[in-house]
């Protein structure tokens, strides 16, 4: 027997119940949503198939919740995505975002934290990766040895700047930050502001205690 | 962070779809919406196109890249003809800008989105046609038993087992619109060991069990699968469609059988019908919930009297050795080939642990009822 796993975007019409061939003019029989759930209580790796498609969407829908509320975010989040696409760069910017050690001796005496383990993360150019943090966490970024150029910008809703200590404490009412890191030179200087076109990689900081959304 | 770290801090964060809305639909309306949001409506496309597409569907689809992608797709809302009367009331939103599928489709029209949906679907090729003979584990289980051999179908059995599969999709497409998308998950899981016997008997694909959700309890986990088990049951029997008899019933239909957020419980929060309940007597979210407890406990033995058709009395054991809650049913071996896919669906869905799950303990003749149902699996597993 021959197993069909429904791609991603037929998957995704159907968790978010949209039926694919009503919005196009089309009879729905036969229609790939159909198909795919056949496809689907037949399949093996449907349970996780699925689920992988239902977290898709949360974090599709997440993330557009941040963007609607915040259109400095958007505005920035879009130069850091297409500033891969003109430099055509690898992927990885060997750069990490770490919660600095004080989360962890916190979590030794209170016991294991209930929400994921979200400790360290690599950014990647052209990127923007969520970071979940509790208010009076800090995270630091830190190059890779061979690869340790680079500056970092962050920006919130009310303010913006260089961030050269590569540290943010997130304080109540922060959140959403946008740390913008640079890949940067010797000997060039880093303005105020990321300058357009630079290839950059991007952490944003939100409230764990508040994933649901923001003001 | 792991990709099951970033799996479980995504899967975490309640669903939330406050999308802007989108109320002029004129080419001038669009045309200003595009002006004044572009930075929006930009990045929704270009995050959903990043993260559903890959390069080789892109280019099936006459794309080079995600950013031709963008364009295309920003041209067409501005210019192209769009009917929002054909959107449904999600689509008529911001929301708009992360349906990949919508915009694909746009591009190359329903027939052809078709078509290239199935070439894109990943397919594995596995074994025979024997391995999914259902009559063949039918038969196995009977003849373990030392019965007689069962009758054969009259149906060609891959034809049966065709028309099951389809209903089974039908119905789990109406447990994603009747509840939300977690509890399909909950079902694929928790179904899982009788799709294999349907499906994919013998075959390596089928080896391993899957387990969703490491973040909760063997136990919570335990109670979600069999939640969504029996929710799909109710819907497989239609028990929906029927003008509810009592109270407890509409409350039951109201809150766990209407769309609701994608949390457990996965139900509609009692506070929120309050209103609806006053006219039929009930006066606040406690007496919802328990009009609701109720409910879900004459469903399952409307359930378990449907089932009783597919069942013969057995002689229960007796001695010292004997189990406490011995089945006093097994599935009648005169059943077709249909029937007993039914059934074994029907029985594995009707499980002890649905009075821990809606909170029936206290009810004996529940529980008397249900451990006294057979075991649905027909293979040591």
């Amino acid at each position: 027997m021959t197993h069909i796993r429904p791609h991603a975007i037929v998957l995704d019409a159907m968790v978010c119940g949209q039926p694919l061939d009503a919005q196009n003019g089309a009879s729905e029989t036969h229609s790939p949503e159909s198909q795919a759930w056949e496809a689907l209580v037949s399949s093996p790796t449907a349970a996780q198939d699925w689920h992988d498609a239902v977290v898709r969407r949360q974090r599709m829908d997440q993330t557009a919740m941040w963007i609607q509320t915040h259109p400095w975010l958007a505005r920035a989040w879009l130069t850091i995505r297409t500033s891969r696409r003109r430099r055509h760069s690898a992927a990885t910017a060997a750069v990490v975002a770490q919660l600095e050690p004080l989360a962890n001796r916190l979590t030794a005496v209170l016991g294991p934290d209930a929400s994921p383990a979200l400790h360290r993360l690599e950014l990647e150019w052209g990127a923007v990766k969520v970071f979940p943090m509790n208010i009076n966490e800090v995270v630091s970024l830190s190059g890779q040895e061979t690869q340790s150029n680079f500056a970092i910008h962050y920006q919130t809703a009310t303010s913006s700047g260089i961030l050269e200590s590569g540290r943010w404490r997130l304080e109540p009412g922060d959140a959403p930050v946008l740390l913008q890191v640079t890949a940067s030179t010797h000997g060039e200087n880093v303005g105020s502001s990321p300058s357009p076109g630079q290839l950059s990689a991007g952490v944003l900081l939100v409230e764990s205690s508040d994933q649901r959304g923001l003001p | 962070m792991d990709a099951d770290a970033e799996q479980n801090f995504w899967s975490l964060i309640p669903a939330q779809r406050s999308y802007l809305p989108i109320e002029d639909w004129s080419l001038l309306g669009r045309q200003r919406l595009v002006e004044t949001h572009e930075s929006i409506i930009r990045l929704l496309l270009d995050e959903s196109f990043t993260l559903f597409v890959d390069e080789a569907s892109l280019s099936l689809f006459g794309f080079q890249d995600v950013e031709s992608a963008v364009e295309w797709c920003l041209h067409r809302f501005v210019h192209g003809e769009l009917d929002p009367s054909r959107l449904s009331a999600a689509a008529r939103t911001f929301q708009l800008f992360t349906q990949v599928h919508f915009w694909l489709a746009q591009k190359v029209g329903a027939a052809g989105f078709r078509s290239r949906m199935r070439m894109l679907h990943q397919t594995s090729a596995s074994r025979t046609s024997a391995s999914t003979d259902p009559e063949a584990a039918f038969a196995s289980k009977t003849s373990s038993e030392g019965q007689a051999s069962q009758p054969m179908e009259n149906l060609d059995p891959s034809n049966t087992l065709t028309s099951f599969q389809h209903r089974l999709a039908t119905t789990l497409a109406s447990l994603n619109q009747h509840t939300c998308a977690d509890l399909v998950t909950w079902w694929l899981e928790g179904s899982y060991r009788l799709r294999r016997q349907w499906f994919g008997r013998q075959n390596a694909d089928w080896a391993g069990v899957p387990e969703i959700g490491t973040h909760l309890s063997k136990k919570q986990r335990s109670i979600l699968r069999h939640d969504a088990l029996f929710r799909f049951l109710c819907l497989w029997f239609r028990l929906e469609r029927n003008r509810p008899q009592s109270i407890g019933l509409v409350a039951a239909f109201a809150l766990c059988f209407a769309p609701c957020e994608n949390r457990a419980p996965y139900r509609v929060p009692e506070c929120t019908v309050v209103e609806k309940f006053r006219s039929l007597g009930l006066k606040g979210p406690r007496e919802i919930a328990q009009a609701r407890k109720i409910g879900m406990g004459e469903l399952i033995e409307l359930s378990i009297g449907l089932v009783r058709r597919w069942l013969v009395p057995v002689t229960p054991p007796k001695g010292p050795l004997a189990p406490t809650h011995p089945p006093a049913w097994d599935i009648s071996p005169e059943l077709s080939l249909l029937e007993r896919l039914e059934c074994s669906l029907a029985v594995a869905s009707l499980s002890p642990t649905l009075l821990h799950v809606y909170s029936l303990l206290d009810s004996s003749e529940l529980s008397r009822q249900l451990h006294a149902l057979p075991s649905p699996y027909l293979e040591d597993t």
